[in-house]
């Protein structure tokens, strides 16, 4: 075994706090990660991503965070309210609960607790049953996180904003666990965002959030993860959908050495929705692995999934894109589309459509591409007088920002347009402002 | 105008209705709720003339016509109308090309004269501006590519294209966010009028806080088991549809 | 079973509208295949001696070539002993100079394809009037018209029997220079025996001022059909030709083994339209033409474009592949296909774009229906070589399915040996649903208006690719296709 995996074993899982049904989960959790262990090479969905460096590292546990200034933090300043975290520990002093009625939010701790939310019946309701390494160890060692629950017909207007900050860590760890429970015909957007201080910090953030969404409940999640150089960001985003529901999740990853995401959807009830979009934009040796899976487990649902990746030097994105479509779910519509812009010639991509169709009366569509910008664009933009680099920085932009663009945030399309310009067009455009860039929203 | 009496009714060999009646006068609202299988889908189906949807006892009397003889086309004609649950996606042809068709379909069915290119297109606009649909939706094809409230909004398009004598909405509201239920509630009061009768089924009561019945039925288990005003539908909010259960139980 | 059900089951009963049969004298070899066979059909058509020896050429290679197996089709063994390779009406011996010459029960055939033979007519502004026709009846060519009107432009276009005695030079240097002889089995007999076929040849910087098209058919019983066709687009030329085909309803298989060669050199255009409706058989599988089709172009030059475009509706088999091969730089090639299988008929096609060229680009677009107990595949490969620096292919595969006892197949095959080339693929799998026909009808279309929506809504992105007439043609081909096909 690695050397990752035996410090983990070697952990306690004691927490005097803990109710007893979390103490069960974490007990089997932790039998099942001593068994097993962590995900390798020969497992057919890790085996694109090397996690070798990663399995030598002794990871301590993250324990106090250190002293933070939010000035440090971007903000969302339409956000309806703040929970922080900063290196996996929730920090009261920096949060802003602002709670409009109907809403609730608390920090993991104090959510499993509580037994009014009855947590023991959400907690890994949407992991799959066969939890890989990662995923046990984030139940056996759950320290913090969020719980978000959405009474009934709530309509939460402005996002509710998740900071995860990483701060002057050397070589920690930490398993968050956020949990959002969407209750009927409720309406909400959450922005998750993992973000670095210091971007020369190193660790592991093994981060998962379930979303529960019971009958005709909307939900638009972001996940923004831009964590620092060296970090490693293994996560996942598990939902399962009821009758009527409609989810969308936004997956951008734009930082970190090595970012994992195991993205979920699963629909239990009929006429339900779920809209994934991803975008990495990656350089240097970044490596961003995507694993999706739609399960289309009754009828009448629809799923739509939008990933793209722009990849420079010599970063590499992987992307598997799983739909299962059950036998008695008729009617399903299904569409997935992974394209991959490959800016240099070390850069590589590769794409893995899995569909598994057990129903006859259904539609699955499925696209992929691997490719460089389209000469044909590059010449029109250069006979207008823009010079190369400048025009392959453009179509960069428009290739990139069109995944943005399907944001329902437009505070959010805003500062990620502006992030992409600032990376992508790298000052070329200096005195044209990023919002003129900014195609207007369907 | 609708006269449903002692209506049975079997998918695939299983009796979903049983013994259900249920009166519609000229210019009323009727709103159908209850629990998943209790059969809301099936009286829609029915009355449209969906195949597999097999009547095995009853009357369904439509303007003085035996419904059931009808063919689906034919009762269309009758000016019966049915917004679906899942509206049907048809690549390939555009919304504009589909409700033309449909249009003169139904024209020649009554024997009117076929309206001309340019009274169809400014018909079509007028009626798109009320469901708030852009132009552009009108050349796409028939619901491909439509978010759910586009469906349902192209669904109140075209029942306000046909101009039907009666109504019937299948769950227009499931699926919907605030924002679009709203365009589609007030979609549907504007068509409200004395000629024109309508059957709203639900699966949640917060439509009728936007399209007003004239009265609400509890389906259960395949028959109307409570009929009430507005207040109804409150109450089994508050309540839930197993307190109707509990109550059927009990008989 | 529902009453609209049996309605649509009786019209599935529905006859080939073109399956009658012309009863005229023929000049037919009797079955059998040797080289004395060969000799005798070179000598008919008086041909040069290179000519036949090209084909005793073919005809040796072929014998030593296995009879391939791996589309997805099953037909039992054709022996090609029982077929006679030549056949011809018995009058005039040497083509018709004027129509007068024409026997009148070959030109009341014609016009019950509705194909327009007397120029006359034409002229006088019936529907399709600016196209020039090649009619091959059988094994030879009994009417090209417009021939002057497109000679003045230098656009040759005539039966590849008279090219071969009036511009011999071409064909030594054209033919078989796309699909060599020993290409494959089909091709190969194809080679040996073709008998007739159009010939065109469009002069640099021309662009040839009407459509061309060629209308196959096949009448005599227990014959084979190997026309031959050649198109020569020269530089900056551009040429659109639609071919036709159609045959009598007969209970036994005939075969049909055509090979089409294009060739457009650098910046010509060649757009190539087939609507295909030769006789499909009946519903149990009783005769029909079994079509082994060899169909390639190969762009020579720079910026050349070659775009194939087919409505498969007919013969019991379709095996067919019409491909490009993008030897020029920033060359184009297109396949749109709509291949409809009903009743009991198979269809195995697709196409082969290989990419050679630099910053070359292919499209395709294939549409498969299948109904009854058809079975549809389709079957592709693109090919990226290492030079082809820039190539991209967009490939877009949908298939339809009406009923549960059809089937449909995808085989897309991808050989990528150039890292800068970017490859897009599309596919689904749909079915035309009771839910779209309810839907229709409930507005209040009635169930045939509804079936012809749906597919021809499904067809569209090939359809708009043919000439209009021919767009409005296929559509109707589809329509009395698929009658009865739901249910």
């Amino acid at each position: 075994m690695t050397a990752l995996h035996d410090f983990l074993i070697g952990q306690s899982l004691k927490n005097t706090a803990d109710p007893a049904w979390l103490s069960a989960l974490r007990q089997r959790a932790y039998d099942r990660l001593k068994n097993r262990g962590l995900p390798g090479a020969k497992d057919e969905e890790w085996r694109l991503t090397r996690l070798s460096e990663l399995y030598k590292q002794e990871f301590t546990f993250s324990t106090a965070a250190e002293t933070l200034s939010l000035d440090e933090v971007p903000l969302t300043s339409s956000a309806e309210s703040r929970l922080v975290f900063v290196n996996g520990a929730f920090d009261a002093g920096l949060s802003d609960h602002h709670l409009p009625d109907g809403i609730s939010i608390m920090p993991f701790e104090q959510a499993a607790a509580s037994e009014k939310l009855a947590l023991q019946s959400f907690f890994n309701g949407s992991t799959p049953h066969e939890p890989h390494g990662f995923l046990c160890a984030n139940t056996a060692f759950v320290q913090s996180g969020y719980v978000i629950h959405i009474a009934a017909k709530t309509i939460v207007e402005k996002p509710i904003e998740i900071i995860f900050v990483a701060n002057n860590q050397k070589v920690a760890a930490w398993h968050c666990r956020n949990i959002v429970i969407a209750d009927p015909l409720s309406e909400a957007s959450i922005i998750e965002r993992h973000l670095v201080v210091d971007n020369k910090t190193s660790y592991l953030s093994n981060c998962v959030t379930e979303l529960h969404l019971a009958n005709g409940a909307r939900l638009n999640f972001y996940k923004h993860q831009h964590e620092a150089e060296d970090a490693y960001h293994i996560g996942g985003v598990y939902s399962q959908q009821s009758r009527d529901s409609h989810l969308v999740t936004n997956n951008i990853a734009l930082g970190g050495k090595i970012t994992r995401n195991d993205i979920l959807a699963e629909f239990v009830g009929e006429g339900a929705h779920c809209e994934m979009n991803g975008l990495s934009v990656l350089s240097g040796k970044q490596h961003v692995d995507n694993c999706t899976e739609v399960i289309h487990a009754k009828p009448h649902c629809t799923s739509d999934e939008y990933y793209k990746s722009v990849l420079d030097d010599s970063s590499r994105s992987v992307f598997r894109g799983r739909i299962v479509v059950a036998k008695d779910a008729q009617k399903t519509d299904a569409n997935q589309q992974n394209r991959n812009l490959l800016l240099s010639g070390k850069a590589e991509a590769d794409t893995k459509p899995q569909l598994e169709i057990y129903a006859d009366d259904v539609k699955c569509a499925h696209g992929a591409t691997v490719g460089q910008l389209d000469q044909k664009s590059i010449f029109y933009l250069r006979s207008r007088g823009i010079p190369e680099e400048v025009a392959r920085a453009l179509l960069t932009f428009a290739f990139a920002s069109d995944v943005v663009n399907r944001f329902n945030l437009p505070e959010l399309r805003q500062q990620l347009s502006r992030q992409l310009t600032d990376q992508l067009l790298k000052g070329f455009l200096g005195s044209i402002e990023t919002d003129d860039l900014l195609m207007e929203s369907a | 105008m609708l006269s449903i009496k002692n209506l049975t009714v079997e998918v695939d060999g299983k009796e979903i209705l049983k013994n259900l009646s249920l009166e519609v006068g000229s210019g009323e609202v009727h709103a159908i709720m209850g629990p998943n299988g209790s059969g809301k889908s099936t009286l829609a189906n029915v009355l449209a003339g969906r195949d597999g949807y097999e009547v095995t006892g009853g009357s369904i009397t439509y303007l003085g016509k035996d419904l059931t003889e009808l063919k689906i086309e034919d009762r269309a004609g009758e000016g019966l109308f049915l917004a679906f649950q899942y509206p049907v996606e048809i690549p390939g042809v555009s919304n504009i090309a589909m409700l033309k068709a449909a249009v003169n379909s139904l024209q020649k069915y009554r024997g009117e004269e076929e309206l001309s290119a340019g009274e169809f297109l400014k018909l079509i606009k007028e009626k798109a501006a009320m469901v708030e649909m852009k132009q552009a939706f009108l050349q796409r094809s028939v619901n491909e590519g439509f978010s759910g409230g586009e469906k349902k909004r192209n669904e109140i398009l075209q029942m306000a294209m046909l101009e039907p004598t009666l109504a019937v909405l299948d769950e227009t509201d499931s699926g919907l966010d605030i924002d679009a239920l709203k365009v589609v509630a007030s979609g549907v009061n504007a068509l409200r009028s004395p000629e024109r009768s309508m059957i709203i089924v639900t699966h949640y009561q917060r439509l009728l806080d936007y399209i007003q019945p004239d009265f609400v039925h509890v389906l259960a288990e395949g028959n109307i088991v409570k009929t009430g005003d507005r207040t109804l539908a409150l109450e089994l909010e508050e309540r839930g549809y197993s307190w109707i259960e509990q109550q059927v139980a009990k008989g | 079973m529902s009453e609209s059900t049996q309605e649509l089951d009786a019209l599935v009963h529905r006859e080939y509208q073109e399956g009658f049969v012309t009863d005229i004298e023929s000049d037919t070899l009797p079955p059998g295949l040797n080289e004395d066979v060969i000799r005798e059909i070179s000598r008919r058509k008086n041909e040069p001696e290179f000519m036949l020896e090209w084909r005793l050429e073919a005809y040796r290679k072929w014998l030593d070539m296995p009879e391939p197996n791996w589309a997805h089709i099953n037909y039992s063994k054709i022996n090609f002993q029982d077929i006679s390779y030549f056949s011809a009406p018995k009058n005039p011996d040497d083509g018709p100079e004027s129509l007068d010459e024409v026997d009148p029960r070959l030109l009341e055939t014609y016009a019950k394809l509705g194909i327009p033979l007397d120029e006359q007519k034409v002229l006088a502004g019936v529907k399709g009037a600016n196209i020039a026709v090649d009619a091959v009846f059988d094994s030879v060519s009994v009417r090209t018209t417009f021939r002057e009107k497109l000679a003045e432009a230098g656009v040759i276009f005539c039966p590849i029997s008279e090219a071969l005695q009036d511009h011999p030079e071409l064909i030594k240097k054209y033919l078989g220079s796309v699909v060599p002889q020993a290409d494959n089995y089909y091709a190969c007999l194809n080679s040996a025996v073709f008998s007739d076929g159009s010939f065109v040849y469009i002069p640099k910087g021309v662009r040839c001022p009407m459509e061309l098209s060629t209308y196959f058919r096949i009448n005599e019983m227990n014959t084979g059909q190997f026309e031959r066709t050649l198109i020569i687009a020269e530089e900056g030329a551009y040429v659109s030709y639609l071919e036709g085909c159609t045959a009598p309803m007969r209970d036994e298989n005939q075969l049909h083994a055509a090979v089409v060669e294009l060739v457009a050199m650098e910046g010509a255009e060649i757009k190539y339209s087939t609507v295909q409706n030769w006789y499909p058989g009946d519903e149990y599988g009783r005769g029909g033409i079994y079509n082994f089709v060899t169909k390639r172009g190969a762009c020579r030059g720079d910026r050349a474009k070659i775009s194939w475009t087919q409505v498969e509706t007919g013969s019991a088999i379709t095996w067919k592949y019409p491909s490009v091969i993008l030897y020029g730089d920033d060359s184009v090639g297109e396949f749109y296909s709509v291949a409809l299988t009903h009743n009991m008929q198979q269809a195995d096609t697709g196409t082969k774009m290989i990419h050679i060229g630099k910053n070359t680009s292919s499209t395709i677009i294939s549409k498969g229906i299948s109904a009854g107990r058809g079975q549809n595949t389709y079957r592709g490969q693109v090919k990226i070589l290492r030079g082809a620096d820039g190539a991209r292919n967009y490939s877009q595969c949908d298939s339809l399915l009406m009923g549960d006892q059809c089937g449909a197949h995808t085989f897309p095959y991808v050989e990528v040996q150039n890292k800068t080339a970017t490859l897009e693929h599309e596919a689904s799998t749909s079915k035309i649903s009771e839910d779209q026909l309810f839907y229709l009808r409930q507005r209040g279309l009635s169930e045939e208006s509804a079936v012809s929506m749906i597919v021809n809504g499904f067809c569209k992105a090939v359809f708009r690719e043919l000439p209009m007439e021919f767009a409005v043609e296929a559509q109707k081909l589809m329509d009395v296709s698929l009658e009865g096909a739901v249910g």
